[in-house]
């Protein structure tokens, strides 16, 4: 009778213990492609162990009732998956009591150059636009808002579009045959002689010519992580040409600057057109020089002026310029236009508004170590000025002062649901910057996410903020039978 | 009273195995019992319920 009882006590413990082992695995391997996980930022007490909190604190503060809200940008938020998925949709509940004109989450899909993939979560610009101008919706959230009805479908407006000044574009890859027709190659060394720092990128125009380049590098040596130099070269947003030179050298960060050599491209038989060349390096590698036979070559968005650079002038099309220091010695007023960019701080960024001119602003200062970023390109010279592509729709753009007559996006305006409102981004998962234990036969995956808030600082006297409540994470990827399927087919 | 020691005896038995289990499983497959489980409260279920069970069994 005891005997009974006892087994009977085991039966029942271990079919629970498997029961449970079996719920895991089954939670962890999502059998059929989907997972849903929800954390609410606003709430401080609670954890997630798939949507982890908000950081850094200093951007936090914790407002009436217990609830979190953001005073800074930008703040970051890592999500972890127990297995490979191929698409995120984020589904973000937040309160904007300010009236923050542009926020933007993005994924983090490179972590050399700290590429972020962001997508909109509210555009104030573009909502204010949908209400005043005539619009056009396609597919997938695509719409086509124009001053004047011109278009009557947004296939209309592709196939014979308008000039790339009367257009500006919001998440939205608009695809333009840039061709300028009064170019002639020079055929003369054009030279950068100002030390760069870090990545970048710069666009460059090639008619009849090789695409011909030289850097000239050097190691810095700050950390001790390796530090490759990656050089890509892209023709209509499609990688042609790739070059890598290794770090041999030991892994020290003695602060010893030593030469890294050059590299040079020299490429012939190139269609005529805009070129976007990329430099994937950490921040320990100076490009101590460019020297180019092409005479077109503007930096795209951001730009380190080492330490080093003197008497720097440099001409832009973007609206606002930021600056900002991590050295004390290079603490200056830097002109903007007629304006006076005040850098009296280290690791905080300044703004400055550029002058609405027909031609570019000019900025010009004194020491290097500063890292200049806007909305639009950066060149050393009138001349070199190119910008293939066409306007970002953000914040900081005036729609009239710019001519803007036509503005393409993939946008949703976010929905109202009580006091909140609800925004949607969808992400491809397939090709991000995903970190993983090495050792293990799971893939457990830890992906970064970004809030990104222009105008928010933690260090301003504005009492300004935004408040994010639950957030859904709805992952997609392919199911256990497609994947035994896959392993099927392949086999045929 | 014999009864619940026999039960607290299977039931420290499967805390063992459960212990075992859940750290093999976890040092494979990384999140996959802690997404779910936190298991300090398993370990501590473990020593209590381990015990009870001397002092049930020193005491029968």
């Amino acid at each position: 009778m005891q005997n009974i009882f006892v087994w009977k006590i085991r039966l029942i413990l271990w079919l629970m213990l498997i029961i449970a082992i079996g719920f895991l695995l089954y939670q962890a391997a999502a059998p059929i492609g989907r997972a849903n996980y929800t954390y609410d930022f606003s709430q401080t007490d609670k954890a997630n162990y798939f949507i982890n909190k908000l950081t850094p604190k200093e951007r936090l503060k914790i407002i009436n009732n217990n609830i979190q809200a953001i005073v800074g940008e930008p703040v970051y938020f890592s999500l972890n998956t127990l297995r490979k998925f191929d698409k995120a949709k984020i589904i973000l509940q937040y309160q904007n009591p300010d009236d923050l004109p542009f926020i933007e989450i993005g994924l983090l899909k490179d972590k050399t150059i700290w590429n972020y993939d962001l997508k909109p979560v509210v555009n104030k610009t573009l909502n204010q636009l949908i209400m005043a101008w005539p619009v056009i919706y396609g597919e997938n959230g695509k719409l086509l808002l124009q001053r004047e009805k011109k278009y009557q479908t947004i296939v209309d407006f592709l196939k014979n579009p308008p000039t790339i000044n009367e257009i500006a574009t919001y998440n939205y890859d608009f695809k333009n045959n840039y061709v300028l027709p009064d170019y002639q190659p020079t055929g003369q060394d054009n030279k950068i002689a100002h030390p760069l720092r870090g990545p970048y990128q710069f666009w460059t125009y090639v008619k009849n010519e090789n695409l011909n380049l030289e850097f000239v590098f050097s190691d810095i040596n700050k950390n001790k992580d390796s530090d490759p130099i990656e050089l890509n070269l892209y023709y209509r947003d499609k990688l042609i040409y790739n070059k890598i030179l290794n770090d041999s050298g030991a892994p020290v960060d003695d602060g010893r600057k030593i030469d890294r050599g050059k590299l040079r491209l020299d490429i012939g038989n190139l269609a005529e057109g805009a070129y976007k060349v990329e430099l994937r390096v950490n921040d320990d590698i100076i490009t101590d020089q460019i020297i180019s036979k092409q005479s077109k070559l503007s930096f795209i968005n951001c730009l380190w002026l080492a330490d080093g650079a003197k008497d720097i002038e440099l001409k832009t099309d973007s609206p606002f310029v930021s600056a900002q220091t991590i050295n004390p010695a290079s603490l200056q007023t830097i002109k903007v236009g007629g304006n006076n960019l005040i850098l009296n701080k280290t690791y905080r960024q300044f703004d400055a508004v550029c002058p609405i001119k027909s031609e570019l602003a000019s900025i010009k200062f004194e020491k290097g170590d500063v890292i200049l970023s806007g909305n639009g390109v950066f060149s050393f010279n009138q001349d070199s000025f190119i910008k293939p592509v066409v306007k970002k729709l953000d914040n900081s753009i005036d729609v009239n002062a710019n001519g803007i007559n036509y503005v393409i996006a993939k946008y949703q305006m976010p929905k109202e649901e009580g006091t909140w409102q609800i925004a949607e981004a969808e992400f491809d998962l397939t090709n991000t910057y995903q970190e993983g234990p090495a050792y293990q036969l799971g893939s457990t995956n830890k992906m970064n996410f970004l809030i990104s808030i222009p105008g928010l600082n933690a260090e301003d006297d504005v009492d300004d903020k935004i408040i994010f409540g639950k957030t859904t994470v709805k992952l997609s990827g392919r199911s256990l039978l497609d994947k035994i399927k896959a392993i099927f087919y392949e086999k045929n | 009273m014999k009864k619940i020691n026999f039960a607290f005896q299977e039931f420290f038995y499967v805390l063992s195995g459960s212990l075992v289990i859940f750290s093999l499983l976890e040092l494979t497959w990384p999140g996959v019992v802690l997404s779910c489980i936190n298991l300090n409260w398993v370990l501590i279920s473990w020593l209590i319920i381990g015990i009870l069970n001397l002092y049930l069994t020193k005491n029968l």
